[in-house]
This record gives C-alpha cells, sequence and structure tokens, in this order.
C-alpha cells in the first residue's frame, strides 16, 4: 500500500466538522479547524515554493502547528525533518550536510546557525480558522499526484546515544500500516480524548496522532515542561479519557488513582517494560482502566509489540507480542534461533520491517541481515510468544523511557583532568527505572565532590546523563584485555562503601 | 535567607546547577536547566533538608520554577 499518510488521516475524518480532534491545554480545534489549517498551510507551502520530493526542516517544541504543518508537508508530498527546537550545532550541520536540506519551518532569533541559511517558509496556523465543508476542503488539498509521491515520508532522529543521531526514514507505507495495525489493537473509541505529554518529533508521539485519528478519537499533546500536578489539571480541565505516556508517568497516574482522575478509562505505556508493582497499583487504584503496554521504535515507523490488557495479571514485564506486519525472532550472537526463555538478540522482520538508516553504511552493515533489524534490545519469548526485554545489548539502558548512553557519560567524565579512570553503570530506582552511576578513580589527591562533577559534566551531556550517583574508588579494576572486572570492582566498592567525598 | 541558600546548596550539589550565578527568579524546569524527571529528587531532597512531606501530585510547575518560588513552596509548607 502506498498512499499519502495526510490522506489516509484526512481522509478518515470527513463527517462531523464540529467534532474535537486537537488540542492542547488551552485551544481545542475541531476537525473543520484542522481541515482549514491544512488547507491554507498546504497552498501556502506550495506558494513558497516546497515540492514533492523536497526535504524541510520542520521545528518541534512549537506546539500544535507542528501537526497541521506536517500534514500540509505530507499533502505536498514533502519530506519533513522533524527536529528539536534546540538542536546542537553538530547535529543541525550533519542534517544539513546528509540531506542538503534548504527549507525550514518553525525557525526564529533562537535557531541555530547551522539553520540561518535555510530558506524560512511561513505558518499560517490559526486555531480559530474553520473549513466551510469538509468534503469540500479535501477535495481542495493540493494533493500531490500518487505518481509524484515519494517513498520517504520524512526523517526523524534517533536519539544519538551511541553517537551523533541517526536519521531515520520515514516511508507513508510503514506510517499507515503501523497506525493501522496499533489502532486495532489499543482499540481506543471515537469519543475518547487521548493526551501525550512527549515532545511530538518522537516516533510515540506521531504514532499516537495518527493512531487516534485513525480511530476517530481526539489527540491533546503539550510538549512544555509539566510536573505531574500540572499533567493531572490537564488531564481533568481538558476530559481527558486515554493518556499516553512512559512507564515514569504511569507511576503517577497509579498513586492518582481513579479519585482524582475520574474521567480516565485507558492509558498506554510505552518506551520500557512496565513495572509489576505499578500495573497492580494501576489495577487496584482504578476499577475499570484498560491498560495497553506497548514496545516500539522510531526504526519500525511506530510500535511494534502490544500487550493488551487481558493479559497484564499473568504476563506482567512483559512487552507483549508483534501486531500485524512484524515478526520477532531471538537470536544467539552466532545468529541460531535461541530457545524458549533463552536470552538473546532481538530481530525484527515483517510486512512493515525496517530498510535501514538513512545514507548510513556503516551502521546498517550492523543492523541489517537477511534474519531482519537487530534492534539492539536483549530479550526472549516465553512458550506462548510474549516478549519480555531484559536490557540492551550495548552500554544503553532507559531512564524513565529515554535511553542514556553509559559510554558517553563515561567518555564525558574522562574529559576531566582530575579523573585517572572511570566505570559507568545503571542502577535500579524505584521512580526512574535506571538510572546512571559513575565509579571514578582520581589522579594523585585531586578529587571533586559530586556537586563539581555534574556542574562539570552539564556542559557536555544531557540532563538525562548525568549520574544520580558517584563513588570514588581507589582504582576501577581491569582484566588483562582492559575490561572492567565485576568481580573485583563489587568488592571494591563493598569495601570503600561511604568514604569517599564523591559518594553521593 | 536560610531556606534560599539551602536551596542553592542543594541544586548545586545534587544537580550540578552553577546555583551562585542563577537569578532568585530565573527559570529552571520551563528554561530546560532540569526536567521533569529531576523533579522527583529535588522533591525528596527538600524533604529531607527541611523535614516536610510533599506529595508530587501536589508540586505544579508554578511551584518550582525558581529559587525564589522554591523558597516559597518550602516556606509555605513548613508553617
Amino acid at each position: 500500500m502506498k498512499d499519502n499518510t495526510s490522506r489516509l488521516v484526512l481522509g478518515s475524518l470527513l463527517r462531523r466538522p464540529n467534532k474535537p480532534v486537537l488540542g492542547d491545554d488551552t485551544v481545542c480545534l475541531d476537525r473543520s479547524s484542522l481541515f482549514e489549517n491544512v488547507r491554507l498551510q498546504a497552498n501556502l507551502f506550495l506558494q513558497s515554493g516546497l515540492r514533492p520530493d523536497d526535504f524541510v526542516v520542520l521545528m518541534c517544541d512549537r506546539g500544535l502547528a507542528f501537526w497541521s504543518e506536517l500534514l500540509a508537508a505530507w499533502v505536498l508530498g514533502a519530506k519533513p525533518i522533524c527536529v528539536e527546537k534546540n538542536i546542537s550545532d553538530e547535529h543541525a550541520a550533519s542534517v544539513v550536510q546528509m540531506t542538503s536540506v534548504s527549507k525550514i519551518i518553525g525557525a526564529d532569533e533562537t535557531t541555530t546557525p547551522e539553520f540561518k541559511a535555510l530558506e524560512r517558509l511561513p505558518s499560517s496556523f490559526d486555531p480559530n480558522a474553520e473549513a466551510g465543508d469538509l468534503q469540500s476542503c479535501f477535495r481542495d488539498l493540493p494533493f500531490v499526484d500518487d505518481s509524484e509521491l515519494p517513498d520517504l515520508a520524512g526523517l526523524i532522529f534517533t536519539s544519538g546515544t551511541t553517537g551523533l543521531p541517526k536519521g531515520v526514514p520515514l516511508t507513508h507505507r510503514a506510517l499507515n500500516l503501523n497506525a493501522l495495525s496499533t489502532a486495532q489493537r489499543l482499540q481506543l473509541r471515537d469519543s475518547d480524548r487521548l493526551l501525550i505529554a512527549t515532545p511530538f518529533r518522537f516516533i510515540s508521539s506521531i504514532s499516537h496522532f495518527l493512531v487516534t485519528l485513525l480511530s476517530g478519537a481526539a489527540f491533546f499533546g503539550v510538549e512544555r515542561t509539566l510536573m505531574i500536578k500540572d499533567l493531572i489539571d490537564i488531564l481533568n480541565d481538558r476530559d481527558i479519557s486515554a493518556f499516553g505516556g512512559s512507564p515514569f508517568h504511569m507511576q503517577f497516574i497509579a498513586m492518582a488513582g481513579e479519585h482524582r482522575l475520574p474521567k480516565l478509562r485507558w492509558a498506554m505505556s510505552s518506551g520500557d517494560h512496565l513495572r509489576r508493582e505499578v500495573i497492580e497499583k494501576l489495577a487496584g487504584n482504578f476499577s475499570n482502566l484498560e491498560l495497553h503496554v506497548v514496545y516500539g521504535m522510531a526504526e519500525l515507523g511506530g510500535r511494534f509489540c502490544e500487550l493488551p490488557p487481558q493479559y497484564l495479571s499473568n504476563k506482567a514485564g512483559s512487552v507483549g507480542f508483534p501486531i500485524n506486519g512484524f515478526e520477532i525472532t531471538i537470536r544467539r550472537d552466532d545468529g541460531t534461533t535461541c530457545d524458549v526463555g533463552e536470552v538473546g538478540n532481538i530481530y525484527v522482520s515483517g510486512q512493515i520491517g525496517f530498510e535501514g538508516y538513512f545514507r548510513n553504511t556503516k551502521a546498517n552493515q550492523k543492523v541489517l541481515s537477511s534474519v531482519g533489524f537487530l534492534n539492539g534490545d536483549m530479550g526472549y519469548v516465553d512458550d506462548e510468544g510474549f516478549v519480555f526485554l531484559s536490557g540492551r545489548s550495548d552500554s544503553v539502558f532507559k531512564r524513565s523511557g529515554l535511553k542514556v548512553s553509559a559510554q558517553i557519560i563515561a567518555d564525558a567524565l574522562m574529559n576531566l583532568d582530575e579523573i585517572h579512570d572511570v566505570f559507568c553503570t545503571s542502577e535500579e530506582n524505584d521512580f526512574e527505572g535506571r538510572v546512571p552511576v559513575a565509579y571514578i578513580s582520581w589522579k594523585n589527591e585531586s578529587e571533586m565532590d559530586s556537586g563539581e562533577i555534574s556542574r562539570t559534566l552539564r556542559r557536555f551531556i544531557p540532563v538525562n546523563h548525568i549520574p544520580a550517583r558517584y563513588v570514588s574508588l581507589p582504582e576501577i579494576p581491569r582484566t588483562g584485555s582492559g575490561k572492567v572486572d565485576r568481580r573485583r570492582l563489587a568488592s571494591l566498592i563493598e569495601a570503600t562503601k561511604g568514604s569517599s567525598k564523591a559518594e553521593g | 535567607m536560610a531556606v534560599e541558600e539551602s536551596v542553592r546548596s542543594i541544586l548545586s550539589s545534587e544537580f550540578g546547577l552553577d546555583s551562585s550565578s542563577l537569578e532568585t527568579d530565573a527559570a529552571i524546569f520551563s528554561a530546560g536547566l532540569l526536567d521533569s524527571l529531576n523533579s522527583l529528587r529535588l522533591l525528596m531532597m527538600l524533604e529531607s533538608q527541611f523535614g516536610l512531606s510533599i506529595s508530587p501530585l501536589d508540586v505544579s510547575l508554578d511551584d518550582v520554577d525558581s529559587i525564589s518560588k522554591i523558597t516559597e513552596t518550602v516556606n509555605r509548607l513548613k508553617d
């Protein structure tokens, strides 16, 4: 199926013009308003020279205009490159070099110099715009001819935990198939109002948007920083019945319970497995909450596994089984298939599949093979086909659903003159899933306190990579090959507990 | 002033913020200096430092988005 994702989504909303479809904590657009915004925006882009197959940078962190602009760019067959507003200069330069992009949507005075040379396209977002009639507005959309529709619907980027972020091609075909398969499994109702509080450029957000609209429901999204109380207030103020968030969010949804969230009937956790304690608390504090646990990746156009609500009690900790269009196999390092219950590398294949990172032969050689896409996670499948994750095959772990690389932290620490050697790992944390911990051996007497180390690290690595704890050790024990000797490390940690300045 | 000094000390020692140069009213979370995930650790630190009981369900961005707001929140909860 090669169909314009914009046509698929808008074509599913051709009735009930006054039904809410898109909102945040302050505004709410009905279908008529969304259609008119997409029509006006697509025509404005067309007049500004945006053409089929053009890459265009689409800046996020600007609110709901993002969705109207994304749909409008797709109408024209253009290929949005979704990036965060505070993208690093280095990443921005690589985007320009990789794609030869020449146009940008949503630039302002804070835009990185690397993007300032791009031609700025105008935005016409107006939450009060109204289409006269949905059918005729839809007919007036300047859809590119199918023959001119490129396979590529755009690019998003990996988190960059193992180097510079990699470009993940999104195709109309994969987005459509994934959204339709996911909608079938998630069973949102057309009366639902779904809220997300994650950056719109994430594949999880794009998948939520597509699935929600294809289900006939209304999508609400807030990108700004929210504390838990703010989130609860928005859920209630906007009459939200469905919430999509990370395991981090879910523990607070559980804590709030039905008495503080009386309208919530559906929740979806994604980003990592959901702990049994949180599942049990959700079940205990809500009388009838439909909870879905989902596993997804940008590389696969959205979701690829889901644990349906009826299996939560006896399969807690699992991410479920593949949605239509995907198959999963677990393989040993030599490529042979693992037995039931045996932990190995997760390979994903199937109709939706992943065809490789954008112009990145080196990365593709590592992850693509005849048996599918090696997705970097480790896990096993039980005797009923349910997938359980057991970590990453590299030094990456999830902190509150977001990837963190222990290697990036270790590299940043090794740049400090005072440090002789470092070992970074992660440990369980009640609220954040896993958090980074750094074990440090110092040169001479140059030990720093934890505040000084964090202040220095903040200049080089993302906030979520700052270790929760630093532990000073006389040495980082290593084997002859240079690997950390974990057995000796454990003894050393036990012997030096609480004795260092950096401890804490 | 004692509360504000303690708040600055927590932000510096636990989160690596250069709080000595941070204006009292400068945004912390909405400016991206800390993310919402850090808020929980901050609340736990405030509980421990000032002997308070703080539920994350009752704290909004407006309560913690600057040194002055955190100080006000702590003083309010202490009363």
